[in-house]
């Protein structure tokens, strides 16, 4: 008996016509030899970059798409492309094409082969990430929408890959639909960075601007509006893509070719009907995109929570995500806290909100509230527990939150953003550059680059030698009492902008 | 009939490659000789529904391929091995012979049995598991034969399939071609007249497009008596029908 003569398991015969090609197709494609490539690019790469972000769901899977997306384009589009060519390399076009079976439908099971690999290496890798995650004390789940987003992206990027390669059957294609797709993938994303809202239909995209914050998804629920566009984006292409392989003669009976024909315009007009939809997206203040279409306002209600607070004099809530950055804060903030604690318009308790992303440049910070409590939009500092440690996001803390604290104190106030202008009396500048300088914050502008951003935070001080600047220092020599005694008497006339500098002690 | 032909022709271009062929073919073995470039393979490929006729009338196995519904019954009982044959490197020869078996609508059922007969008919089931882009030119040729035979055809085109074959793989296939053409009208088209001697009970030659000669091979032999140039008897009678034709 040769090896040919070995009857078949009985689990193969079982199988389909259709199921026995996939099967042949599934066992001889390229697609997990690159998978090793792939796995070093991934974890050097996507992963390296997401373990350098807190443990947060949203915002770790919103990178992790961004980047996985990226890393996977080339080689599911170069795989997909030299599958698609198969036929045409291999001079086997007239075997294939004079079988009974239409050539189509032979492609369609060589380019299914090809997906299913795309999508299962994704699903496994996305699965070992959030397998890690969910080891950490991460807040919230997984958010599948964006696992859908990433899986449907392979599928499209494959069928892309596949019909450039059928219809262009040249060793030279798979390299050029590689870099026909990451163009408009990077191009969409640079777009997006800059506040492109229609570049967000590129499914490497969650939101405009450089990165999520950290709180986003927290207190409020992650808003699918854009990832169902993204969907019927990567559907009309994915579509559209199929068809068109049914186009060229030869590949099928007149009536498919009809059929698929009749498939390319809705493939397309889908795809143009997202991009129209994601072109009216609009940023939420919680810091993702909602598409007035799509949108269902439940989904803009807060998640409860019961804060974590300190039970210092002021007390500090913060989130109980945050909970381990509680120490941190408080010691950033106390001592702003301690120049104005007790004072008319003096913060009495400090609490998290989530970042206002629409307020830019401000991130939403302020006093308000009676008694008068400091909102603070802590992630929009940069504020997550693998990085407070560092000085620079504590003095960012203790700046920008201590100039609103101070403001709400003596009036005046800064222009918004990270490096605002004092806008108040010269008395009120005065007493708040003393106060603030107190409270031991930088009056020198200090920058941190963190990937393709950089912050940077200044508290304005007067310029030396000017009265506002004398003023300042004179108020910032007094003794501690003698100051707060002053403030406690003068606050009012300082605050409607009554008092001059010749006035101050 | 399994093949009626009458004033087929097939342009590329202003090349005319086929210009006015007319041919009936029950089962059998049918030779189809000539020299480059006389049409063989064009025909053939009309024949494997691959190119349509730019004229003239085609039938095979009873059904006009110029009916999409036809064609697909046509390519049923079809088996094709083309001049130049293609082929996925990483494939064993079971996959495949298997993979054209699957794309022919062999009922599922038959498949493992019928891969299992092309791969022993060609002598390659010590190699079944290997992979295509290990065998030899000649291994390669016979994985070709097998994919075209799995179906178990009843019209067989080969085009030069015993190229790349050694003699004794040569005198092994003329046995499995007369076994073939007991069922099925089996067509060859090649330039080694001793396979035609041995194993086509029927030889057609064709020169710039046109039928030149149609009979048995003991025809063609006859043609050469006295005539032509060659070794054997057969390349005689070759010969002259070819110098007659260009005379």
């Amino acid at each position: 008996m040769t090896a040919v003569a070995v009857p078949p398991r009985a689990g193969r015969a079982r199988l389909t016509p259709p199921g026995r090609l996939l099967r042949l197709e599934l066992r001889r494609n390229p697609m997990p030899w690159t998978l090793p490539l792939l796995a070093v690019l991934y974890w050097f790469d996507t992963y390296q970059t997401i373990v350098s972000f807190p443990p947060y769901w949203l915002q770790r899977a919103m990178i992790m798409q961004t980047h996985a997306i990226t890393d996977f384009e080339p080689f599911v589009v170069g795989v997909a492309a030299w599958m698609g060519s198969r036929d045409g390399r291999r001079g086997t076009t007239d075997l294939v094409g004079v079988t009974s079976r239409p050539r189509l439908s032979a492609q369609l099971v060589t380019w299914a082969a090809t997906a299913c690999w795309a999508v299962l290496a994704y699903l496994v890798f996305a699965g070992v990430l959030f397998a890690i995650m969910a080891r950490e004390a991460v807040w919230g789940g997984p958010p599948w929408w964006l696992v859908a987003v990433g899986a449907a992206s392979m599928v499209a990027f494959s069928a892309i890959g596949f019909t450039a390669g059928a219809l262009l059957p040249n060793r030279f294609t798979p390299p050029l639909a590689v870099i026909a797709v990451a163009v408009p993938l990077l191009v969409a994303f640079r777009l997006a960075v800059q506040g492109d809202v229609v570049a967000l239909i590129a499914p490497a995209n969650d939101t405009i601007g450089h990165k999520p914050d950290a709180d986003l998804g927290i207190f409020h629920p992650f808003l699918p509006d854009l990832s169902i566009t993204q969907l019927i984006f990567l559907s009309g292409l994915t579509i559209a893509a199929l068809a068109a392989l049914g186009l060229p003669a030869g590949s099928g009976p007149w009536r498919v070719r009809r059929v698929c024909a009749a498939l390319v315009v809705p493939g397309l007009v889908a795809a143009g009907i997202a991009v129209r939809l994601t072109s009216t997206a609009r940023l939420q203040p919680q810091g993702m995109m909602a598409i007035p279409a799509l949108h269902d306002s439940a989904d803009d209600r807060p998640i409860g929570y019961t804060p974590v607070c300190d039970h210092s004099v002021v007390p500090i809530c913060l989130h109980p995500a945050f909970r381990a950055d509680l120490p941190d804060v408080v010691a950033a903030l106390a001592p702003v806290l301690n120049q104005v604690t007790g004072l008319p318009g003096a913060p009495v308790r400090v609490d998290q909100i989530t970042t206002n992303l629409r307020a830019w440049p401000s991130l939403g910070e302020e006093v308000s509230g009676s008694p008068p409590a400091l909102r603070l939009p802590l992630a929009g500092y940069g504020v997550a527990p693998r990085n407070f440690g560092s000085a620079f996001i504590a003095g960012m803390v203790r700046s920008r939150a201590g100039m609103t604290i101070v403001s709400s104190v003596v009036g005046g106030g800064y222009s918004p953003g990270p490096m605002g202008e004092p806008r108040g009396t010269p008395a009120q500048q005065a007493i708040a550059a003393a106060l603030l300088k107190l409270a031991g914050t930088s009056s020198t502008p200090q920058c941190a680059r963190s990937g393709i951003t950089t912050s940077c935070y200044v508290v304005p001080m007067p310029p030396p030698g000017t009265p506002i600047h004398t003023a300042a220092q004179r108020f910032a020599a007094l003794p501690t009492a003698t100051r707060h005694t002053w403030l406690t008497t003068h606050i009012t006339a300082l605050r409607t902008g009554r008092l001059s500098l010749n006035q101050l002690p | 009939m399994n093949i009626e032909i009458s004033g087929l022709t097939r342009r590329f271009g202003r090349a005319q490659a086929v210009a006015g062929v007319d041919l009936e073919a029950g089962p059998g073995v049918f030779g189809l000789l000539g020299p480059n470039g006389a049409g063989k393979t064009s025909l053939l490929r009309m024949m494997a529904t691959v190119i349509p006729p730019s004229s003239g009338r085609l039938r095979l196995l009873g059904r006009d391929p110029g009916s999409q519904g036809q064609r697909r019954e046509i390519r049923r009982g079809l088996g094709y091995l083309p001049q130049t044959l293609g082929y996925y490197p990483g494939f064993t020869v079971v996959e495949f012979v298997e993979y054209f078996a699957l794309l022919k609508e062999v009922p599922p059922a038959r498949v493992p049995a019928a891969v299992a007969s092309a791969v022993e008919r060609v002598g390659l089931g010590d190699r079944a598991k290997a992979k295509l882009r290990n065998l030899s030119g000649g291994m390669l040729r016979r994985a070709g034969i097998a994919q075209a035979i799995v179906n178990e055809p009843r019209l067989l085109l080969l085009d030069e399939p015993t190229a790349g074959l050694d003699p004794e793989q040569r005198v092994t296939f003329r046995t499995l071609l007369r076994d073939l053409g007991e069922q099925a009208t089996v067509v060859v088209s090649t330039h080694l007249v001793e396979d035609v001697g041995a194993a086509c009970g029927r030889v057609a030659l064709m020169e710039k497009g046109r039928i030149a000669f149609d009979g048995t091979p003991a025809e063609l032999i006859s043609r050469g008596v006295g005539h032509g140039t060659g070794d054997a008897p057969l390349e005689r009678g070759y010969s002259a029908v070819l110098q007659q034709v260009r005379s």
